[in-house]
């Protein structure tokens, strides 16, 4: 073998060699990439961390984009008990420094830290001791809620091993103060549990993502692989109808209503009527002090008289159902402009009336036999006036809100009939805005519809609605051209144009012009009384309304007691009194329903408990200021001339 | 043979070494694509911090007490506005005024104090 020979060998061993160490080198890789041993495995897990990207939750604007509620991302305080090195006391000094937390909060963060790594030692010695259901080591323990940034930052600063900050999706609430209950609150999982939120929860929630990096030595990220980043998808953005200025003048007047008539609550709604749009919605508990418990008589109906005295000297009962949570967070608030329902009394009376002069049975000339405020039926029930005439105009029968003339024209129509009207205004049937616990109120069932219910019904007895419902039914009386005399469908979403649908028209365009005349001098009435009494005047805006004034049913009574003998099924002299009303009068913008809830003792004694005295001046100003807001021409101006004459300015 | 074999050796390594220089380019670029997207929202989470913040200062009820906090409301004196405004060539508004020298323009006048209407 020569030298060259033995060359060529020593080479060919060589490359083969190298060779075979390349392929090894080559499915090693392939091995630790493809199937990695359980060492290496947990080496790497232990480099890897995934963190939850929150899919943040959209955002809830009012009707001009203002924000209601919103999403960010706070910051919270963890432990991981296992990777902590430096003693609990430690800890716990420098992050409760960090945090500024004294006294209670202090001891809660030391429990807290000391109940995890007691916790994680007695784990550890289970596990040691080869129990077979030891539970896992804790590597999470919150150890605070919610902190600002600052604070944040400053735990963050401190640089202890197992002491980490999360993030996570924080609701706030900028703008809803005034509206609290109509936009609602999420729950801790931020899904929505109330109101608009919980309305519009499967628009506005988002998707949560998740993020995979490996950590360096010190636990930075430091590297995010392909695939390892599911983005979040944010929520949608929701606008709804209201609009919180107009909630703001809603508010302050109601507060002020609440105030002036010593009452135990109100309530007010605003409609866009062409839109079913709603603008406004709240409800208040007046500040009233010394309120009685209803003495509800025992099985036998043995009990005190709670009409002992005069009104001023006797009791003032509690009328409205309590609602404790609503001081403790205005957003647990019962609803009561959906949720409660009360007899609407003659604020029903325009719908009766205008059906029947639809029906041809009068028109607003005939003159009809009031006699004298007093009448008793043909089977004998009394029925009177508060004010009482010989003889009134069918105009005037509404105009004066006589129960007579309205008796006397219902009377002999078809129960069928009256009671179609009733249910085609939507009496009877949730509007379905999107608010819980809506109630659908209450209207009789054609069997149990006798002649008891005809009668009452036609002056807005027997018959329970919301405030809501009210509204919607007025607005028939507000919407113009094509759709006049219709019912709206009410949202609680900004749609910012009539909906296209099938419409039902309710009454006919000719009867809703000849209601709104009517209804017009009500309201001139009210204008009168509040510039007689307040020296209020110089409206811009010109309104027509019906006011309404009716007991409040004592309701159910408790387990193993009773109504009191010879009492009625009301509270005596204590009433819920409104107003319903809608202007501009020629093209109605806004339908305003008003409820003052049990107008206080003073205003019983001094007759001016009425709606038209109680709810109907918050009308005419929530009515005047809103149509200002919204930048409505005035139809009404005083001349600069010397008289001083109000003229219609078109 | 030797040179054969060193070729393919040589070749395979070079393709191993690009795959892997290709394959972490790719993993730098997914990075660095990830770091953005997390600095953005981070961003965003800024700006949603801020129009929070916003919405709590501009609330009606905040603008209103903002409002009476500069006492009455003044309207112009038409006395003291000029019968001619000076348009875009007057060089009276030529080189525009410092900001927060506004009120030495003639047109800002002092006015008398008026009672709001509410």
């Amino acid at each position: 073998m020569t030298q060259s020979d033995r060359a060529a060998i020593v080479a060919r061993i060589t490359a083969w060699g190298l060779g075979a160490m390349l392929v090894i080198v080559v499915l090693r890789v392939g091995q630790l990439q493809l199937s990695p041993g359980a060492r290496l495995d947990a080496m790497v897990s232990e480099r890897m961390s995934a963190t939850p990207l929150p899919g943040i939750r959209g955002e809830l604007r009012d009707r001009r984009g203002r924000l209601l509620s919103a999403t960010s991302l706070g910051e919270r305080v963890f432990i991981d008990p296992e990777a902590v090195t430096a003693p609990a006391d430690v800890v716990i000094a420098q992050v409760g420094e960090a945090l500024a937390l004294e006294g209670d909060e202090m001891d809660m963060l030391a429990l807290r830290i000391v109940d995890a790594m007691e916790d994680n030692a007695e784990r550890r010695a289970a596990r040691a001791q080869g129990e077979a259901d030891a539970p896992d080591l804790i590597r999470y323990r919150l150890l605070t809620g919610v902190v600002d940034s600052q604070r944040a930052q400053a735990v963050k600063a401190l640089r202890l091993a197992g002491v980490h900050i999360e993030r996570r999706p924080v609701r706030s609430y900028p703008g809803a103060g005034l509206a609290a209950a109509l936009v609602g609150k999420v729950d801790a999982e931020q899904a929505g549990a109330l109101g608009a939120e919980r309305a519009h929860d499967s628009e506005l929630r988002g998707t949560d993502g998740r993020v995979r990096f490996v950590r360096d030595a010190r636990g930075r990220p430091l590297w995010v692989g392909d695939g390892a980043l599911r983005p979040a998808e944010a929520g949608g953005d929701v606008r709804l109808s209201i609009d919180i200025e107009m909630q703001r003048i809603a508010v302050e007047e109601l507060e002020r209503g609440i105030a002036e008539c010593d009452a135990a609550g109100g309530r007010i709604i605003v409609v866009d009527p062409y839109t079913g749009e709603v603008l406004a919605m709240a409800d208040r508990f007046g500040d009233v002090s010394g309120l009685a418990e209803f003495p509800w008589a025992d099985k036998d109906g043995n009990g005190p008289n709670p009409y002992d005295g005069r009104v001023g000297e006797r009791p003032r009962y509690r009328t409205l159902k309590p609602d404790p949570w609503r001081d403790i967070e205005p957003s647990l608030a019962r609803n009561r402009c959906v949720e409660d329902v009360y007899e609407p009394g003659s604020t029903f009376k325009p719908f009766v009336w205008a059906a029947v002069t639809q029906s041809g049975r009068h028109a607003v000339d005939d003159i009809i036999d009031t006699e004298g405020g007093v009448w008793t039926t043909p089977y004998r029930r009394r029925v009177e006036d508060v004010t009482r005439r010989d003889e009134m105009t069918w105009g005037e029968v509404l105009r004066f809100s006589s129960n007579i003339g309205l008796v006397k024209a219902t009377q002999d129509l078809s129960h069928e009939w009256l009671r179609d009207v009733v249910v085609s205004l939507g009496f009877g049937s949730r509007t379905n805005i999107g608010l819980g616990g809506e109630a659908a109120g209450l209207v009789r069932s054609e069997k149990g519809w006798d002649k008891y219910t005809q009668t009452s019904v036609s002056f807005g007895h027997e018959i329970a609605v919301t405030p809501l419902q009210m509204a919607r039914a007025f607005s028939v009386f507000a919407r113009g051209g094509d759709l006049a005399g219709s019912l709206p469908t009410l949202t609680l979403r900004q749609i910012g144009d009539v909906r296209l649908s099938l419409v039902q028209r309710v009454f006919d365009p000719a009867v809703v012009v000849q209601a709104r005349r009517v209804l017009r001098q009500v309201a001139e009435r009210v204008e009168e009384k509040m510039e007689r009494r307040e020296g209020e005047a110089g409206w811009r805006y010109s309104m027509f309304g019906k006011s309404g004034t009716a007991e409040i049913p004592l309701g159910a009574a408790p387990d193993d007691k009773r109504k009191p003998r010879g009492i009625r099924g009301y509270f005596e002299d204590q009433y819920n009194s409104s107003f319903v009303a809608a202007g501009p009068v020629e093209v109605p913008q806004i339908v305003v329903m008003v409820v003052i809830d049990d107008p206080g003792p003073g205003r019983i004694r001094a007759k001016r408990h009425y709606g038209s005295d109680t709810a109907g001046p918050v009308a005419r100003r929530v009515i005047e200021r809103t149509l200002g807001y919204l930048g409505v021409p005035g139809d009404l101006e005083r001349a600069g001339d010397d008289d001083g004459e109000a003229v219609a300015a078109r | 043979m030797f040179a054969k074999l060193a070729i393919v050796i040589v070749s395979v390594g070079l393709c191993g070494a690009t795959l892997l220089a290709y394959r972490q380019a790719r993993i730098q670029t997914v990075h660095e694509l990830t770091a953005a997207r997390l600095d953005s929202e981070d961003a965003q989470e800024r700006g949603r911090r801020l129009a929070i913040q916003i919405a709590a200062r501009t609330t009606p009820d905040a603008v209103s007490r903002a409002a009476e906090a500069l006492g009455p409301m003044r309207t112009p004196d038409p006395a003291a506005i000029p019968s001619e405004v000076p348009n875009a060539q007057s060089p009276a508004i030529d080189k525009p005024a410092p900001r927060d020298s506004l009120d030495q323009l003639d047109l800002l006048v002092p006015l008398p104090d008026v009672e709001v209407v509410r």
